[in-house]
């Protein structure tokens, strides 16, 4: 992604984003829609601008240009996945609560991105630490602290 | 008064309540490093335990438990670039790169005793200038918050270094997911979709997870084992020592740091959360190096942290002498006063000296305690993380975030929106919208939309309401000072081109 | 890893999952009541629920945990309540006239004012008008005097945000004097105070509670209730003075709808003996609360009052159509 491309899609997506909640304009009384709607079109206006500027030889991104060079990182499906299974850890608390999908999910990730998915010792492990992890959790958040956790629609 | 002090000494120093400053100081950096789980969570989480306890006990545990737990944001803001509660926001500016670099031990002995300055400031401020510096606090109406709201956006403009454009974009999205929900005058109900559950808005600390932590974890997942190579970590000798040299010879980030972050939190409802990032930002005018922050300088991890700290001490200040929180953990401690009987007021300070002197010397003592048992859990912690491997570090970091964006408001939708905010904020990462700025707008919007809609409701007298916003003079100082701290980055261009026009004036004449 | 440790391990795993799913059903109540408060913490709703707590784990027989959801002025918190398992273990801190005037006015407000089961109303705060202790107001008088030499926009009356009984006292403030006072909403009755400390607003239409607590640095014009109250007892109300403005906020809890009525009526001993306690009752008179002594019909009683009452006002006031 060359930088001029990175600000025009930047630029488009800040677009969509604010036309959306322009469509959602709803106000009720006086006072709603005074600030947001300044701030939508301040925004808008230096998107504009953005988008503009990206067709000269100005450049928009500087300093985080490079810190993205340095970072690097080409494994995208695996990122894929973990993005993945971490929808379906969200989206299944709910239901599931956590105790469970905590050993699930720590599991299931810890042993995908471990680099050696084959070796049958390194499932025990991520499940084993799971648990642990989860346990130590619920114990110290759920008992010690009283800190509500997801219990899930299974367990009540 | 000095008597009160010494009484106040002579409470503290019985075992019962040195072990509760322990105990309270070492619970509050534990939740104060968990991401979600924030200091006004801590101390009302803790409410009812203090209630088998005599007054003093009570709140010498809480006064503990809150200063140790802003301290404790700075270990998952330099260990995992997330800020464990949000007024360590700015510490991942330079916390994180350090962590990177290897040199995370530097980071979190400076976080340390910037923390501890900072807490000792705050506390000195509560005892001796509690009522001169109250009565500011008072003089800051709704159109000065509103400034003090633009102000802290001017930030932008020096943390963006060049894609000032960007930052302000990702500052007025900030801003308008911000607007998401009832609105604060006049209840409106905004930009919910059509859904009932969306009209308690996003809450803070679950963008905060989502924007920090995931794009985070995500480029862990990215690099792979490829990350293991990177970070080398650096056993040397004598970093304590060389570190905290380093920081006592600076003594003007300290002082800066604290004054800063003693007179936000003495301002009710602007929030310790900016004080860390307006430290930075001074912090970073007034250093000679100012292009290093950003790539893991010391200064800017003691800004960050020292004046965090202090509001600790200065949000106490309008508490204990108005009865108003400085901030939200205080409204808690208010309660509990309440509860106890013991009025805000000169009362406090008079007839209940006991109480009241004990307590804002534990405060004090907790900064202290803080010290030792920071920087030796602390450095071990760093050097457990950084040489962790990322499959136990991934899913060990995921979890917590689960836990953190729900136990904010028992909300199974605040989960789903920190994965949401999450991704969405790797992809505006890359696209070039840095963090901090969004995160920006969403702290200040409620802020500024409050203060502008009760001075534009106060402004009727005047043929536009408009006007009631440049009409006091504290207003116009704020106002000042926004357009400065607005410039200040491009002085030097600015300069170039005056000094441009006034040679050719010179060449042509 | 070795055997040992793996043991350990899959041991405390079966304990993780097994715990949760131990609830074995016996007399109510055998866990912990949640008890939400849906306002900001030292607010009135929180320093009542902190008188509370104590005493209502001694009657209640379990632990009660308090949490707060905070947002819309209370919405965010009763939307979420009437969501909950009505099974007697969730309760929340509701508010008149909150939980009518929300849905009245926003139309949508994520719940609806019959969905909440009364279980209790324990008290209210009648609505007061302070100004400072050194303002050139010293009655209800010399402040309804300048309101009406003076253009509309100069008098402004803070209060503790929108469709709350502050907001709505002085608009029928406003009504029975014939005089324009301009309302500005703040976060809440905590917000409020600086304002008028710093001079910001002329006046603060607050509640009792606040009188009590500034008591040095306030001056209450008047209260807003039927008959004076003892701990501001050199108070006149507003009716003796002439105006017809009685207002204020109850505040009680409520339960998701389909409770059961026999654990809504357990509940409902449970707050009357908390209520009945001494310690309680002189916590409450001190900070300047009325007690009441609502059960489940009277409070379902007041709250169908109160929503004809607020609908016609509401219409005259000409808030909605």
């Amino acid at each position: 992604m060359s930088a001029s491309f990175r600000d025009r899609l930047g630029s488009i997506i800040m677009l969509v984003f604010v036309a959306i909640l322009w469509g959602q304009r709803n106000y009720t009384t006086p006072f709603g829609g005074i600030f947001p709607d300044r701030i939508m079109i301040i925004m808008t206006v230096f998107v504009i601008i953005t988008m503009i500027l990206s067709f000269t030889r100005f450049r928009v991104m500087t300093a985080a240009d490079e810190k993205e060079k340095d970072e690097g990182g080409k494994r995208w499906t695996d990122m894929g996945v973990v993005i993945a299974i971490l929808l379906l850890w969200v989206l299944l608390l709910r239901y599931a609560g956590f105790a469970l999908l905590g050993v699930a999910g720590f599991a299931t990730i810890s042993w995908y991105i471990s680099g050696n998915r084959k070796d049958w010792r390194m499932v025990v492990k991520a499940v084993a630490l799971g648990f642990a992890i989860t346990f130590l959790i619920v114990f110290i958040f759920g008992y010690l602290l009283k800190v509500p956790l997801p219990q899930g629609d299974i367990f009540g | 008064m000095f008597d009160y002090i010494l009484l106040g000494l002579h409470n503290l120093f019985t075992i019962q309540n040195l072990l509760l400053v322990l105990a309270g100081t070492v619970s509050g950096m534990i939740v104060g490093a968990l991401p979600g789980l924030t200091a006004t969570m801590a101390v009302a989480l803790l409410v009812p335990f203090t209630y088998t306890m005599s007054p003093i006990a009570g709140l010498v545990t809480l006064g503990a438990i809150y200063m140790g737990c802003i301290y404790g944001g700075a270990f998952s803001a330099i260990l995992i670039n997330t800020p464990g509660t949000p007024s360590s926001i700015g510490t991942t500016f330079d916390g994180y790169p350090m962590a990177k670099q290897g040199r995370g031990e530097e980071a979190i002995v400076a976080a340390t005793i910037g923390s501890a300055i900072g807490g000792l400031f705050g506390v000195v401020c509560l005892i001796f200038l509690s009522p001169p510096l109250a009565d500011i606090a008072l003089k800051f109406g709704p159109a000065e918050y509103f400034w003090v709201g633009v102000f802290g956006i001017t930030i932008i403009s020096s943390l963006s270094e060049g894609a000032f454009l960007k930052g302000i974009t990702g500052a007025a999205f900030g801003i308008l997911v911000s607007t998401i929900g009832i609105a604060p005058i006049g209840g409106d109900v905004r930009f919910t979709f059509g859904s009932p559950a969306m009209q308690g808005g996003v809450e803070l600390i679950v963008m905060l997870i989502g924007l920090f932590c995931i794009p985070e974890l995500l480029n862990l997942v990215l690099q792979g084992e490829a990350r293991k190579e990177q970070i080398e970590y650096k056993r040397t000798k004598g970093v304590l020592w060389n570190t905290t040299r380093r920081i006592f010879s600076m003594p003007g980030n300290l002082l800066r740091s604290s004054i800063i972050g003693t007179v936000v939190g003495i301002l009710p409802g602007a929030g310790g959360n900016i004080a860390n990032l307006v430290a930075y930002n001074e912090a970073k005018r007034a250093s000679k190096t100012p292009e290093k922050f950003g790539t893991g300088i010391i200064d800017g991890v003691v800004a960050t942290e020292t004046a965090n700290n202090a509001v600790v001490g200065g949000g106490m200040i309008p508490l204990v002498t108005l009865g108003i929180p400085g901030a939200p953990p205080d409204a808690i401690i208010y309660g509990v006063l309440m509860l106890q009987g013991l009025r805000p007021g000169p009362e406090l300070f008079a007839e209940r000296a006991d109480i009241t002197y004990t307590f804002m010397l534990a405060v004090g003592l907790a900064a202290i305690v803080m010290v030792p048992v920071g920087l030796y859990g602390g450095r071990l912690m760093s050097r457990f993380v950084a040489t962790l491997s990322t499959r136990y570090l991934v899913p060990g970091i995921a979890i917590l975030t689960m836990v953190g964006s729900y136990a904010i408001r028992n909300n199974y939708l605040d989960v789903i929106l920190m994965l949401l905010f999450g991704v969405i904020g790797f992809g505006l990462r890359r696209l070039g919208f840095a963090a901090p700025p969004i995160v920006l707008g969403l702290i200040l919007g409620p802020l500024m939309e409050t203060g502008l809609v009760q001075t534009l409701l106060t402004g009727q007298r005047f043929t536009s309401p408009w006007f009631a916003l440049v009409v006091n003079p504290i207003s116009w100082i704020l106002i000042a000072m926004s357009i400065f701290s607005f410039l200040w980055p491009y002085f030097g261009s600015i300069l170039k081109w005056l000094k441009g026009i006034g040679h050719s004036r010179e060449q042509a004449g | 890893m070795n055997k040992v440790a793996i043991r350990l391990i899959v041991f405390f795993a079966l304990i993780a999952v097994i715990l949760p799913a131990t609830v074995f059903s016996a007399e109510y109540p055998t866990k912990a009541l949640t008890y939400i408060i849906c306002f900001n913490p030292g607010g009135e709703s929180d320093i009542t629920a902190r008188i509370q707590e104590p005493v209502l784990k001694k009657y209640f027989g379990q632990d009660v945990v308090v949490t707060y959801k905070i947002g819309g002025g209370g919405s965010v918190g009763w939307s979420e309540l009437i969501r909950s398992k009505p099974d007697g273990y969730t309760i929340a801190g509701d508010n008149l006239p909150h939980i009518i005037l929300q849905p009245l006015e926003r139309g949508k407000a994520g719940y609806n004012t019959l969905d909440l089961k009364q279980i209790y109303m324990f008290e209210s705060t009648p609505d007061l008008l302070v100004v400072r202790q050194d303002s050139p107001y010293k009655t209800l008088k010399d402040f309804i005097d300048y309101a009406k030499k003076n253009p509309p926009g100069i008098v402004t009356v803070g209060g503790s945000g929108s469709s709350t009984a502050n907001d709505l006292g002085t608009t029928m403030l406003n009504k029975a004097a014939g005089i324009k006072l301009t309302y500005i909403p703040f976060g809440g009755s905590g917000s409020a105070v600086p304002a008028l400390l710093g001079g910001h607003v002329t006046a603060l239409m607050t509640y009792s509670t606040m009188g009590v607590q500034y008591k040095g640095k306030f001056r209450s014009l008047a209260i807003a209730s039927e008959e004076r109250m003892a701990v501001l007892a050199d108070v006149p109300t507003f009716k003796e003075l002439g105006y017809d403005v009685v207002e204020g906020a109850y505040r009680g809890v409520a339960a998701p709808p389909g409770t059961p009525d026999d654990i809504v009526k357990k509940l409902a001993d449970v707050f009357d003996k908390v209520m009945k306690d001494p310690a309680v009752q002189k916590k409450m008179d001190e900070n300047g609360f009325k007690t009441e002594y609502m059960g489940p019909e009277a409070s379902l009683k007041l709250v169908k009052k109160k929503m004809v009452e607020y609908e016609a006002i509401m219409k005259e006031l000409g808030r909605i159509k």
